[in-house]
């Protein structure tokens, strides 16, 4: 019976001064949090940009038709009109604070395995969404082929056009096969924008063309192309200049296969610059770059833990086979 | 003659045979057997919550004698001479606990002369005469110094001080266990001034951030879709990722994963699944026969009867319909576990129009699909090296998202009933939206 400890906070407003004037104030309720969709919401989000945005400059001042914006609680000093705080206060500690250790061993609740297959039994799951969902990792990992036979055999629609995930998988696969100039201009192909508002991508492209080019023996052509596109950028930014004078490094070891930096020529570098662009394509699509599918088994991971705190309950540790080990006492 | 023919059919759903055959009743995938509009009402039901609508002045401190008639605005007509001449007004419902923030705003329209108004959260037996933060089990934010003040002698700097013309919101975040205050400068009537929304999406992100640094198995989630495919016998998706995956050098390991998902019968679940989801009953009837003879009585064969039925109207054969249901549902009619499914298919008959009444969705895909899950239950049933009978009604994906729901609705009954719940059926929508915006 745990909602007997329940608090419960009321909202509240209230006002004490001197009789004149007479204060008024005025309620209103989140009548918006019901509809998260509504186009009247006062201000529109680009989900692919996570950070709040910061006012523009000059423009902090609040006045009709420009709407408030998350100030960021922390780095920024918050513009005057609109101001955000958060305080720490936990909402509810009746009786974890007296001695926790001895109430973590004895209150931790037993959920028995036949307890816990009802309630899992009775949980209700549409075999749509479960198909969606399957859709949206084959999507989103580039399974073009078998996204449009899955459409086929189960009736769910894909959640983007089937023709942009061939050129985007046509980007990926030449970064994996080391055509990273073809890549390049198949990208400024398909969207010039997403390299220029991306340089960190654009470098690791550049970057990776270096190393196609050591690898293919290419001395002289990669210390023109490391002298006069890599190193400008380096100056620009520090992290970049690291990161070419890994790179470079290769060019004076032999048996650069065994040298120190080796890894940047592993198979495992070229998918790592594949799958940022591949996310920097999804995001200039409007789609999010990463299936759910993970990070949902992600979230199960997580809430098994936080439950673990307060349960002891048949647990699901092997994702292969999904099954219920008994919880231990 | 009948009616030993019901009883039969009674028993073999009561007690489930005991051969491997029987150990699976396919009517539990029936859950997802619904109609549209019955999963945005139990979805709906499941969010809903009581919320504050207006305001509480009935139980006020009898200072604020103006009230306007929408109930939301009021107006103090108190003499402030002590701290007891406070004028509190409360929202006519707590909080609702069962989503991520709640949030609500007030408008100062007139602060007075000291400028001491204030909001904030307290407990339902408050004392009305007490600025919120001055008692225990309470909070609240100050106009007059901008303090925040947290039970008696708890108080501090907290944000710039608010009069009237500005708009002050308070909240409570219950995955992170924050109160929250904004302000803003009063300018409109848009529903908020602050964006909650976008407020509400950073807090996602940043729990998302958190469960996000988590290891999962390389390449589990290329595993777990591979055994969706095999499971419901999608053969040819099956084998375009397959081969992609071949070529594709991120998910070409997919070893240490033990036993390779069951192959059993893939090609004849596959030939079943495309014959019912194109509305070939008699064909699916047929091959199933032949492939793994089912007994007359048994809740597949009541399941393919009914889509028979409900294919001849969807076809519009109204009469075939009749005779079919009168030779071949009619012996099902008085058993409990069928009775809801068979009374709406034959309620199809009274329709002039059936598939724009209330169980149109009977005729609809899902409706073919959850009878090409159960057909498919069924053949994965009768193989013998199926050790786990539930393995024949849930993929292991579904298992893991039916875990994932129950933890996530035990862990909020834990932290009474806070926060929101996981519901797949939200989360694949809210792919949808992220894309629309």
């Amino acid at each position: 019976m745990t909602w007997f400890q329940i608090t419960f906070f009321f909202p509240v407003l209230s006002s004490s001064l001197s009789p004149q004037p007479t204060p008024a104030v005025q309620l209103s309720v989140p009548c918006s949090s019901k509809s998260p969709s509504d186009p009247s919401s006062p201000t529109p989000r680009n989900p692919s940009l996570p950070s709040p945005s910061p006012p523009a400059d000059g423009d902090g001042l609040i006045g009709p038709g420009h709407p408030p914006r998350l100030a960021s609680p922390l780095p920024l000093p918050a513009p005057p009109a609109h101001l955000m705080f958060l305080s720490r206060i936990v909402l509810r500690d009746p009786d974890s604070i007296d001695s926790p250790a001895a109430s973590m061993a004895s209150s931790k609740k037993l959920v028995t395995r036949d307890e816990w297959e009802r309630k899992l039994r009775d949980v209700k799951i549409r075999k749509e969404d479960m198909n969606r969902l399957v859709m949206n990792f084959l999507v989103t990992e580039g399974f073009v082929d078998a996204a449009d036979k899955f459409r086929v055999e189960s009736g769910t629609q894909p959640d983007i056009d089937l023709a942009t995930i061939t050129d985007r998988m046509e980007v990926k696969r030449a970064v994996q096969s080391g055509n990273v100039q073809e890549a390049i201009e198949k990208i400024n192909d398909l969207n010039p924008t997403i390299l220029d508002t991306n340089p960190q991508l654009y470098f690791h492209l550049q970057q990776q063309k270096l190393i196609e080019l050591i690898r293919a023996g290419k001395i002289n052509e990669a210390l023109e192309f490391a002298q006069e596109e890599l190193a400008p950028r380096g100056e620009e930014n520090q992290v970049f200049l690291e990161e070419i004078e890994k790179t470079v490094a290769l060019l004076v070891f032999e048996d650069i296969k065994n040298c120190p930096y080796g890894e940047l020529l592993d198979v495992s570098q070229r998918l790592k610059t594949a799958s940022e662009v591949n996310a920097a394509i999804l995001t200039s699509q409007s789609h999010e770059k990463d299936p759910k599918l993970p990070s949902l088994l992600k979230m199960l991971i997580w809430t098994q833990n936080q439950l673990d705190e307060k349960a002891a309950y048949p647990r699901i540790n092997n994702f292969s086979t999904a099954a219920l080990e008994d919880p231990a006492i | 003659m009948v009616a030993n023919e019901v009883v039969a059919a009674a028993a073999v759903v009561e007690e489930p045979a005991p051969a491997s055959a029987g150990a699976v009743d396919p009517m539990r995938l029936a859950s997802r057997w619904r109609s549209p509009a019955e999963w945005g009402a139990a979805a709906a039901e499941m969010e809903a919550e009581p919320a504050p609508s207006e305001l509480n002045t009935t139980n006020s401190s009898g200072l604020f004698a103006v009230v306007s008639t929408d109930r939301m605005s009021v107006r103090y007509l108190g003499v402030n001479q002590h701290g007891h001449d406070v004028g509190v007004v409360q929202a006519n419902r707590p909080a609702p606990t069962r989503r991520a923030v709640y949030y609500f705003e007030m408008g100062v329209k007139n602060a007075g002369q000291k400028g001491q108004t204030s909001i904030g959260f307290t407990t339902e037996n408050f004392k009305m005469r007490r600025q919120p933060g001055w008692e225990s089990n309470s909070c609240g934010y100050h106009g007059d110094d901008g303090y925040l003040y947290r039970g008696p002698g708890k108080s501090e700097s907290f944000g710039p001080k608010f009069t009237s013309g500005d708009t002050i919101g308070a909240g409570i975040n219950y995955f992170s266990q924050e109160f929250f205050f904004t302000v803003t400068v009063n300018f409109g009537k848009e529903p908020f001034c602050f964006d909650i929304e976008g407020y509400i999406f950073e807090e996602k992100m940043k729990q998302q951030s958190v469960s996000d640094k988590l290891d999962l198995q390389p390449d589990i989630s290329h595993w777990i879709v591979r055994s969706y495919l095999l499971h419901y016998g999608y053969q040819d998706t099956l084998n375009s990722f397959d081969m992609a995956s071949e070529t594709d050098p991120p998910s070409n390991h997919q070893n240490g994963y033990g036993e390779p998902p069951e192959m059993y019968g893939l090609s004849h679940r596959k030939l079943l699944r495309q014959l019912i989801m194109s509305g070939d009953i008699d064909s699916a009837f047929k091959k199933l026969g032949e492939w793994y003879p089912q007994d007359e009585t048994s809740v597949i064969c009541f399941l393919l009867h009914s889509q028979r039925f409900i294919e001849f109207i969807g076809a519009g054969q109204l009469e075939d319909a009749v005779k079919y249901a009168r030779s071949n549902l009619a012996n099902f009619l008085t058993h409990k576990a069928f009775d809801g499914l068979l009374k709406e298919s034959v309620a199809l008959l009274a329709y002039e129009k059936p598939a724009e009444s209330c169980i149109g969705y009977l005729l609809d895909s899902p409706q073919r699909e959850f009878v090409a899950d159960a057909v498919n239950a069924a053949v994965l049933s009768t193989n013998p090296n199926m050790k786990d009978p539930e393995s024949c009604l849930y993929s292991c994906l579904e298992k893991l998202l039916r875990q994932l729901t129950v933890c996530s609705f035990e862990r909020c009954a834990f932290s009474g009933d806070q926060g929101d719940a996981f519901l797949l059926h939200k989360e694949v929508q809210s792919c949808d939206r992220s894309r629309c915006s």
